[in-house]
C-alpha cells in the first residue's frame, strides 16, 4: 500500500489532519534511502548487463574472426545444404518404403512387380545414407562458426530455428551412427530396437530439416539463382556465417576444391560398398559388410539354423508341413509329398534390410497352386510360420492376397539347383517377389489361410 | 557491414525468418518432429526413449565439443607446420580418408563378426581399409606433386 493511502479510513473517508498517524522521520528517511538504493541497484544491473553484452559480443566477434577460411562461407553452406537436403529426402522416402514393407499396416503392401522394387529402394536407402557421412561431417565443419552467433537468439523465429538444430544435427548423427552400426551387425551400442528408433528419429530429423529449410529459404534461393554469388564469393559477413578471407590463407582448398574432395570421399565409399547389391561393382566392394556370393550355396544368410535353434526339428524324419485355416481341405504334407507335387522355378532376388541383395534360382511348390489344392478362397491372405520359437522376431509373416496369388511365390525346396541348405531354410522356405528378406520365412512348419 | 579489414561489403540477402514461408515450414517441421517424438515415446519397450535421446543429444554434444574442435586444432597445426603447397593435398587426404575411416570403424573393429555365420563381414576389413587409404594417399600424392610444381613455377 502506498503512502497516499495514509490518512484514509477503511471506508475511504479522509481523516482530519490531527487524527492522521504521525510517521516517524527515521522511517521516512529509511524508505527514501531504500528507494534510492533500489534505483541505483537497477541502474547498476543494467550497466552490468550492458557491459557483459558488449564483452560477450566482443569475445564472440574475436572467436568468429578466427574462422577466416573461405571454407566457412554461406555459399558453401548453402550448396552443402542443398546436397544434404536431397540426400536426406531420398533416404527418408526410401526408408519409409522399407519400414512399411517390413511392418506393413493394413493399407500398405509392396507391389508384386517389378520384383526388384524393394531391392532398389533398400539399396538406395543404405547407399545414400553411407554417402551422406562425408556430406554431414563437411556441412557441420562449414557452419561451425554459427555456434558463436551473436546474439544467440534475436527473435522468437530465430529461437525456433536454432532449437530445431538439435533434432536436425543430433538426429542426422543418430541416423548415420545407428545405420552404420546396423549394417556392420554391431548392436551393443544400441540399447533399443534399431528399426523402431531409426524410423522415428528419421521423422525427428526430417522435421528439423523442414524448419531449417524455412529459415534458409531465401538465402538458398539466392545461391541457386546466382544472385548471391557475387556477394558471398566476395567474402561477406553476416550474423550467421562469418567469412573474411585473407589472401594469405588461399594456399589450401578453395570452395570448389572442398566440394570436390567431399564428393571424392562420398565416391570412394560408394565404389567400395555398392558391390554388395550392384553386381558389376562386386570386385571393388572391399568395405561392403556382405559379399553376395559368400555363404552356403553361394548366397549369404542372416540367421543360421544353429542361431535359430531349429536343427533338430528341421532335420527330423517326421517333418510335415501343415496347411490349414479357412480352407475346405486342410491337410499336411511330408517332404516327399511336397517334392512329388508339380515344381516351379523362379529367379528372384533375396534382399536384406542391411542393404545387400543377390539374385538366385529357386525351385519349389507354387503357393497359389497349393492354396487351390486345399480349397482356399481366392484372394485370401496367408500366414506362414517357422519352426523357430514364436518368441523370435519374424518367426512368422503374413502374405498379402496379391503376393499369395502370384505363381512365383514359392514354398522353395531347392536353391541354385541343389536341395535347400539348412541355413537357407531346409526343408522348405518362403520366397516371394519383392519382399524384405526378413519376411521370406525359413524352416516352415505351417501355412494358414486367414 | 564490413569485413575484418573494415572494408564495406555488400549486405547479404535478408533472412527468411519471420516470413510466411518460414512460419508455414516451421509449423510443418515441428509437427513432423512431434510425430517422431510421439513414435519414440509410444514404443516404450522397443524404442527406449531415454536411451534414444541420450544418444541423440550425446552425439550433438560430442560433435560440437570434441570432434569439430579437434579438427580445428588439427587444421591449425597443419596450417602452422605444412608449407603452402602441401596444404591442399593434406586437406584432400583428411577429408577423403576421414570419411572412409568413420564408416569403416565398426567393420575394422570386427564388432559384429559371427563365429557361426561366415557370410557376415566376410572380408579382412583392416586389410581392405589399408588398401583404400593407400589409394587415397596415392591420389593425394599426385595432388601434392601438382601443387609443388605449381608453387615452384610461381616462385621461379
Amino acid at each position: 500500500m502506498g503512502e497516499e493511502d495514509d490518512g484514509v479510513d477503511e471506508s475511504g473517508t479522509a481523516l482530519a489532519p490531527d487524527l492522521q498517524p504521525a510517521k516517524p522521520e527515521a522511517v521516512r528517511r529509511a524508505l527514501a534511502r531504500a528507494g534510492h538504493i533500489g534505483t541505483n541497484l537497477r541502474a547498476s544491473v543494467r550497466r552490468l548487463m550492458a557491459a557483459l553484452a558488449a564483452r560477450g559480443e566482443h569475445e564472440v566477434s574475436r572467436i568468429r574472426a578466427r574462422f577466416h577460411s573461405p571454407l566457412h562461407s554461406e555459399w558453401l553452406a548453402a550448396v552443402m545444404g542443398i546436397t544434404l537436403g536431397v540426400s536426406f529426402t531420398v533416404c527418408f522416402v526410401t526408408g519409409m518404403v522399407d519400414y512399411l514393407a517390413q511392418h506393413s499396416p493394413s493399407w500398405f503392401h509392396l507391389p508384386v512387380h517389378p520384383v526388384n522394387f524393394f531391392r532398389v529402394t533398400e539399396g538406395v536407402h543404405v547407399l545414400t545414407g553411407i554417402i551422406a557421412i562425408p556430406l554431414v561431417l563437411a556441412k557441420l565443419w562449414v557452419v561451425y562458426p554459427n555456434f558463436f552467433a551473436y546474439p544467440p537468439v534475436r527473435s522468437v523465429a530465430h529461437a525456433l530455428e536454432r532449437i530445431s538444430l538439435v533434432p536436425l544435427v543430433g538426429g542426422a548423427l543418430f541416423e548415420l551412427a545407428t545405420g552404420i552400426a546396423n549394417i556392420a551387425y554391431w548392436y551393443s551400442p544400441m540399447p533399443f530396437n534399431f528399426t523402431v528408433a531409426h524410423f522415428y528419429v528419421a521423422w525427428i530429423t526430417i522435421g528439423g530439416l523442414i524448419v531449417h529449410i524455412g529459415a534458409k529459404l531465401s538465402l538458398t534461393r539466392d545461391v541457386v539463382s546466382g544472385r548471391h554469388g557475387r556477394a558471398a564469393k566476395g567474402m561477406v559477413t553476416n550474423t550467421e556465417v562469418i567469412v573474411a578471407a585473407k589472401p594469405a590463407v588461399a594456399a589450401g582448398l578453395d570452395r570448389r576444391g572442398f566440394l570436390a574432395a567431399v564428393g571424392g570421399g562420398a565416391g570412394v565409399l560408394l565404389l567400395t560398398v555398392a558391390g554388395e547389391t550392384v553386381a558389376p561393382l562386386r570386385d571393388l566392394a572391399l568395405l561392403a559388410p556382405r559379399n553376395p556370393t559368400v555363404g552356403p550355396q553361394s548366397l549369404p544368410v542372416n540367421k543360421t539354423a544353429h542361431g535359430a535353434g531349429v536343427i533338430e526339428q528341421a532335420m527330423s524324419a517326421d517333418y510335415r508341413l501343415v496347411v490349414g485355416g479357412k480352407c475346405r481341405h486342410p491337410r499336411s504334407f511330408s517332404l516327399d509329398e511336397l517334392r512329388s507335387l508339380p515344381q516351379r522355378g523362379a529367379g528372384l532376388p533375396i534382399e536384406c534390410v542391411e542393404g545387400w541383395s543377390a539374385a538366385a534360382a529357386w525351385r519349389g511348390v507354387s503357393l497359389p497352386m497349393l492354396l487351390e489344392m486345399v480349397g482356399a478362397p481366392k484372394g485370401s491372405k496367408v500366414m506362414v510360420q517357422s519352426i523357430e520359437s514364436e518368441s523370435q522376431l519374424y518367426s512368422n509373416s503374413v502374405i498379402d492376397p496379391e503376393h499369395a496369388a502370384d505363381p512365383d511365390t514359392l514354398l522353395a525346396l531347392e536353391l541354385n539347383g541343389e536341395v535347400l541348405d539348412l541355413d537357407h531354410g531346409f526343408p522348405i522356405r518362403l520366397i516371394a517377389p519383392d519382399r524384405p528378406g526378413v519376411l521370406q520365412t525359413k524352416w516352415l512348419r505351417q501355412v494358414t489361410v486367414l | 557491414m564490413s569485413d575484418e579489414a573494415g572494408h564495406q561489403t555488400e549486405e547479404t540477402p535478408s533472412s527468411a525468418e519471420g516470413s510466411a514461408a518460414f512460419w508455414a515450414l516451421a509449423a510443418i517441421g515441428w509437427t513432423v518432429i512431434g510425430v517422431g517424438l510421439f513414435g519414440v515415446f509410444d514404443h516404450p519397450r522397443s524404442a527406449n526413449a531415454f536411451k534414444v535421446f541420450r544418444l541423440l543429444v550425446g552425439l550433438n554434444v560430442v560433435n560440437d565439443a570434441v570432434v569439430i574442435p579437434t579438427l580445428l586444432l588439427l587444421a591449425f597445426l597443419v596450417r602452422r607446420l605444412a608449407p603452402n603447397w602441401l596444404m591442399m593435398p593434406v586437406q584432400v587426404w583428411f577429408i577423403m580418408a576421414g570419411a572412409v575411416a568413420v564408416y569403416a570403424y565398426p567393420l575394422v573393429g570386427d564388432f559384429g563378426r559371427s563365429k557361426t555365420n561366415p557370410s557376415i563381414l566376410p572380408h579382412n576389413y583392416a586389410h581392405s581399409l589399408l588398401i583404400v587409404l593407400g589409394c587415397i594417399t596415392a591420389f593425394s600424392a599426385l595432388v601434392a606433386w601438382r601443387s609443388w610444381r605449381r608453387a615452384r613455377l610461381t616462385q621461379g
